[in-house]
């Protein structure tokens, strides 16, 4: 919970005792939990376990760079030794803290990061002493596989963010060289697990809320990575439809009093849509794309890594719609603005997609998404305005602004008029935030 | 319950063992190469990039870089060398095959070019031939020499020296054992390069 969820709650214990919904009793045990002692005790947890490992991963690059340093003078048997030491020990300390139950998370987090980056070191220690060329692509590939059972056992959010973080260096380095990224998908669903128990544990806790993030954003970053991008603009639909489903997904499955921060799917749903949507103002994504355009770029083609690509379009694609079926029978219309986006993207791309005047359309397709973001803007600034939500207020009026001055700085319009306008919008943001803030506390007092 | 925390320590002897596993095995076929492997020498030009993760190396790039062949690899097929050497002493390749004979010593290496000969053929690789024989470049089987950060840009400097004059005397001795080449010792003017440096700290 946000503290100013804290500070409701806390708020309406009185009332639920005297209303005879909640003894004396439970009422000082949800004050002892939320109040400034349990939220201090809480903030003080945080704080150890980031210490913690930040600590641990200062050891970690640290040992990494003693090793790298080659100790040649050394017989061949003691650098051996020397590789293996690390990834000995934490292995014991590792086993020592499942035998005490993993007493703090601190403990837990620090030893799983250590563990995980012992085992690569390890591997490339032994590499160096034997000379072995190797490249990224198989190192990178022999050490995620080394530290799922790490993943599994330790439960750890920062063995999470290592393994997703060496999944996608391998997929990156795989696409590089010509291969194919696409095991990167059952090996990253594999995270789903540690996930799902951090949810089970407290939804609305650190592990599961870093656990959503780390996810979430390797789950964006891989999609372009791993397409084949055989057909030019097939990433204007996915990841229309990608931005879509986070957002819908992870704003259904949470509540809306949440903080941004709580609710990773959902912010990183919303920041994607508006970023992409402001992209596809342009005319340059729109051009030359579509089957007729299809081309590898003079890379060795995998024809069964192109229906990937175009089965994850559909997939994903298809997801959005039913989310947005979903939102539709619930009536949620505001979210519809935001949901939409992958039905006009679609739209957009065959509307340019190999026709004869193609290049013409996509001046069309432009037009469309200038629309689209300003009536997104619009409903933003409008639902901030029923909700009382200066937050939304502000971003709908950034929105706005950005797409106003950018339209305008394309535009033959001297400087003079494109200072005044600037001057204008700068005004009626100030003043909308002020008469916000008054009517606010006005409603308050 | 009790079968939960059987089968977490049972992952967890699994990840100790899978952890363990793959540096011993990297480690115990190149100590026997080390010892019991026969010995080859390769012509070499040293360079000297920077790998973050694992120190400082000399980078190898061999003189022996193709062999003639009716062979078609695919990309990323194995490919089998045997070796042997030249009037020099230096190591060559003298086939290519898709499978190893018994008589001599085999190196294994991936096909890292492609198949740029199946216009002759219509097909790709794996197994096919072409009448005439051609060049196929192979990519080097062993391509550094680890050193520490002090010593690997001295052993440049010093090849630097060495391999711009005709004749070069520079290689690396590399042992042989069941396909899997290991490098030994880089020799820059016939001697060993750390012999090489001490000299010139000496000096």
């Amino acid at each position: 919970m946000a503290r100013k969820e804290h500070k409701w709650l806390l708020g309406e214990l009185p009332v639920l005792v005297s209303e005879g919904t909640l003894d004396e009793q439970s009422a000082e045990k949800l004050r002892l939990k939320y109040g400034e002692d349990g939220a201090a005790a809480q903030r003080l947890s945080t704080g150890a376990i980031v210490v913690s490992v930040i600590g641990a991963l200062l050891i970690g690059l640290g040992i990494i760079m003693m090793l790298a340093y080659n100790w040649q003078q050394l017989p061949r048997f003691l650098r051996i030794v020397l590789a293996l030491l690390p990834m000995a020990v934490m292995q014991v300390l590792v086993v020592l803290g499942f035998a005490r139950k993993w007493q703090s998370d601190a403990w837990r987090e620090a030893t799983a990061l250590l563990w995980a980056l012992t085992v690569g070191a390890t591997v490339a220690m032994i590499s160096q002493i034997y000379h072995i060329s190797g490249n990224l692509e198989n190192f990178t590939l022999i050490w995620a596989c080394l530290i799922i059972p790490v993943l599994f056992f330790t439960q750890a959010v920062t063995v999470v963010g290592v393994y997703l973080g060496i999944l996608l260096a391998w997929a990156t380095t795989s696409q590089l060289n010509d291969g194919v990224g696409i095991l990167f998908w059952p090996m990253a669903a594999l995270v789903l697990w540690p996930l799902y128990k951090a949810m089970r544990t407290n939804i609305y806790g650190a592990r599961a809320i870093w656990m959503q993030w780390l996810t979430a954003l390797a789950f964006v970053a891989a999609l372009g990575i791993t397409l084949e991008k055989y057909v030019p603009g097939l990433w204007i639909v996915l990841y229309s439809s990608a931005f879509a489903v986070l957002y819908m997904f992870g704003g259904s499955r949470l509540a809306e009093p949440n903080s941004f921060w709580q609710r990773p799917l959902h912010t990183i749903g919303t920041g994607g849509i508006i970023i992409l949507s402001y992209m596809l103002t342009y005319g340059w994504p729109w051009r030359e794309i579509g089957w007729c355009y299809r081309y590898r770029g003079g890379r060795q083609v995998h024809v069964w890594a192109e229906w990937f690509d175009t089965t994850t379009v559909i997939v994903v694609f298809l997801f959005a719609i039913i989310l947005l079926i979903a939102l539709l029978i619930q009536k949620k219309k505001y979210h519809l603005f935001y949901g939409s986006m992958p039905l006009i993207a679609a739209t957009g791309y065959f509307m340019v997609t190999c026709g004869e005047r193609a290049n013409d359309v996509s001046y069309l397709t432009a037009m469309l998404f200038n629309a689209y973001l300003f009536i997104l803007g619009l409903a933003t600034l409008v639902r901030g305005i029923w909700d009382r939500r200066l937050g939304a207020v502000n971003g709908g009026m950034l929105i706005l602004i950005l797409l106003i001055i950018t339209r305008f700085f394309d535009s033959e319009s001297g400087l003079l008029a494109k200072g005044g306008v600037f001057i204008v919008l700068g005004a009626i943001f100030l003043a909308v935030n002020l008469t916000f803030r008054k009517f606010k506390r006005e409603v308050k007092s | 319950m009790i079968k939960v925390k059987y089968l977490a320590v049972l992952l967890l002897v699994i990840a100790i063992a899978a952890q363990w596993a793959v540096p011993l095995s990297m480690m115990s076929r190149r100590e026997i190469a080390l010892k019991r492997g026969t010995i080859y020498r390769f012509q070499t030009a040293p360079v000297d990039p920077y790998d973050a993760f694992r120190g400082r190396y000399v980078a190898l790039s061999l003189s022996t870089r193709s062999v003639m062949t009716t062979n078609i690899f695919r990309k990323s097929e194995a490919i089998y060398l045997k070796l042997g050497t030249n009037a020099n002493g230096y190591a060559i390749y003298e086939a290519a095959e898709f499978r190893p004979s018994k008589d001599g010593d085999w190196i294994r290496v991936s096909n890292s070019y492609g198949d740029h000969r199946r216009n002759l053929t219509g097909k790709q690789g794996g197994g096919a031939t072409t009448n005439e024989a051609y060049t196929l470049y192979i990519e080097a089987p062993f391509d550094r020499f680890y050193m520490n950060e002090k010593e690997a840009p001295q052993a440049e400097a010093r090849y630097n020296r060495t391999s711009r004059s005709p004749g070069g005397n520079t290689w690396v001795q590399v042992r042989v054992w069941r396909y899997i080449p290991v490098v030994e010792e880089l020799y820059i003017e016939g001697t060993l390069v750390r012999e090489l440096l001490e000299k010139d700290k000496e000096k």
